[in-house]
């Protein structure tokens, strides 16, 4: 009797405590599942905006090469001496597409009235030997049209001269409307177009798209004549093969219907600062300040890398005219922008230890003498602005083309056409960053 | 609450940190940790004069006042060494700012070991009246 009246409660409580064991131990099991849960869907939300990022292989890249009549000055049949600069570029950069294992199929088009299927061989030999047979003049839309309609998902290449010579000659003035109305197509699959140009010396006839004065000019020219790579197809998929292939082969670019990654950035509190301020430091970048006073101008330097976008953007005159910063509440302005190589040799830096600049490619130096409120925002804005050489190689008449020198026929017109299809041109910014600033409490 | 209590006892004399860049690695890392370090240092050396020198171990001739002055100028070097030390691993340059940290900090490191000593001298066996009789 004694005995179980002394073990009943111990029993009870035995049984009490297993009951709060299992009910512990479930708990504890659905926490543990949710958190594996939350953390799966975490990580299918970072992997989300890396797969274009990811990207590293093109399905298929078709090169379309123009034959018409004009551009057998690019590609003589029997040219002196030498060859032209055309063929010194072209050649070696069919060879690179040909020869890259990102690119699973390649295909290849002579343009005639329509666009031809040929071999690497074929083009090859056309652009070292010259055009044989050439083809009666296409308009540049029609082909930017045959081509955007087929190979949606892939790289397509187009290299011509971009003389626009319509069969009805005053639809010369339309030529604006014309490249809005097929490139608008384009934006609608989601493309995106880089056109790279370049000039060349030009061994033959040329046929202006201004026939004013005479229809054609033969024995051109004494000056280089400007042809244009447009390398168009899905934004991810244009911008790997950009910079995988093209990389620096021509000396001017433009890109239209891109969104580009906003690029890593960080304020470096090491690097000759100045003034009271110091981060507020997150996850081991600094994208904002505490200000302790504005007894002294705030000088300060931000890293950032620029690796993601277009050489053209990157330049260093680009970003001295492009790169603004907008904050209200200071006088805030950038009075200077480094890259990596020279940042690196500046007296504030070259003892320093150098590791915290390896993340970024341009160093951008902010001063501020004022801050009227107590906290604002500091946002580095790059404009997308149409490069200056798109005006400089544009002409209204190229009917005295030896006078006119290196340009092509109402090329801002073209262009003009490609900024409003995709929207682009003056307003739209490349990418957008901020840092905060806040006084100190 | 301990960075508050390290910035609080450290800016009674000093400014604040300069270059003011390195506020906030003087406030979040250097002045807790140094602190702490600098009062677990300051209670060992307590520890080892009170009790293991004058209480375990059978030394009766280590009991003077001037020996426990010079476990007091230990936790001072020790405090300045370690200061400077360990601002050198957060790669804050050697400037004014730090020398005079770590100077302020030898002189808590003697601070620390003054109030643990008279706070805890009278169970030592050997040397419950070190340094003064009161």
């Amino acid at each position: 009797m004694t005995h179980s009246s002394i073990f009943l409660p111990m029993k009870l409580l035995t049984v009490f405590a297993c009951f709060l064991l299992l009910f512990v131990s479930a708990c504890g099991k659905n926490e543990k599942t949710s958190e594996t849960t939350s953390t799966t869907s975490k990580t299918t939300n970072k992997e989300k905006p890396a797969t274009p990022a990811a990207n590293t292989n093109i399905g298929q890249v078709n090169v379309f090469l123009e034959v018409s009549g004009s551009m057998k000055g690019f590609m003589p049949t029997n040219k002196a001496e030498g060859i032209t600069e055309f063929q010194k570029t072209i050649d070696p950069f069919l060879a690179t597409i040909q020869q890259s294992n990102i690119i699973q199929n390649k295909g290849y088009f002579e343009v005639r009235e329509k666009p031809y299927p040929i071999n690497y061989e074929q083009l090859s030999r056309t652009v070292r030997y010259g055009i044989q047979q050439s083809a009666s003049s296409t308009t540049i839309p029609a082909i930017l049209d045959s081509i955007i309609s087929q190979n949606q998902d892939g790289v397509n290449i187009l290299i011509s001269d971009f003389i626009y010579s319509p069969e009805n000659n005053r639809a010369v003035s339309f030529v604006s409307t014309d490249i809005y109305r097929v490139l608008s197509k384009a934006k609608q699959q989601g493309q995106a177009v880089s056109v790279f140009a370049a000039t060349s010396d030009f061994d033959g006839t040329f046929y202006p798209a201004e026939k004013s004065a005479q229809r054609t000019i033969a024995n051109c020219c004494d000056t280089p004549v400007p042809y244009y790579v447009w390398v168009m197809g899905k934004p991810e998929l244009v911008s790997l093969f950009n910079r995988e292939l093209v990389k620096n082969t021509f000396p001017e670019q433009v890109h239209s219907g891109f969104t580009f990654e906003a690029p890593a950035y960080s304020v470096l509190d090491k690097y000759m600062p100045a003034g009271n301020w110091y981060c507020v430091a997150e996850n081991g970048s600094c994208q904002a300040i505490t200000i302790s006073d504005m007894k002294a101008p705030v000088e300060m330097i931000v890293g950032a890398n620029f690796n993601g976008l277009p050489s053209a953007f990157t330049s260093a005159g680009y970003l001295k005219q492009n790169l603004k910063i907008q904050a209200e509440n200071t006088d805030a302005q950038i009075t200077n922008i480094y890259p990596a190589a020279q940042f690196r040799t500046l007296p504030g830096v070259s003892g320093k230890n150098t590791d915290p600049l390896k993340p970024f490619t341009h160093f951008i130096k902010i001063k501020f003498t004022k801050l009227n409120a107590p906290q604002t925002e500091m946002h580095l804005q790059l404009a997308n602005q149409r490069p200056t050489w798109v005006q400089q190689w544009t002409t209204p008449n190229d009917s005295q083309i030896n006078q006119e020198g290196a340009k092509t026929f109402n090329l801002a017109g073209i262009m003009d056409g490609v900024e409003r299809a995709f929207g682009a041109g003056t307003g739209g910014n490349i990418f957008d960053i901020a840092i905060g600033l806040q006084k100190e409490k | 609450m301990l960075p508050g209590f390290f910035k609080f006892i450290y800016e009674l004399f000093l400014s604040s940190p300069q270059p003011p860049q390195t506020r906030p690695v003087f406030w979040n890392e250097i002045f807790p940790n140094v602190g702490l370090v600098n009062i677990i240092t300051s209670l060992l050396l307590m520890f080892v004069f009170y009790y293991l020198i004058n209480h375990i171990l059978p030394v009766a001739f280590f009991r003077k006042a001037w020996h426990w002055a010079l476990f007091m100028l230990l936790s001072a070097v020790i405090g300045f060494g370690y200061a400077l030390q360990y601002c050198d691993t957060k790669e804050v340059e050697q400037n004014s700012y730090v020398w005079s940290f770590a100077t302020i900090n030898a002189l808590y490191g003697a601070l620390f070991y003054i109030i643990f000593s008279f706070l805890f001298r009278r169970w030592s066996r050997g040397a419950s009246t070190t340094p003064v009789r009161f």
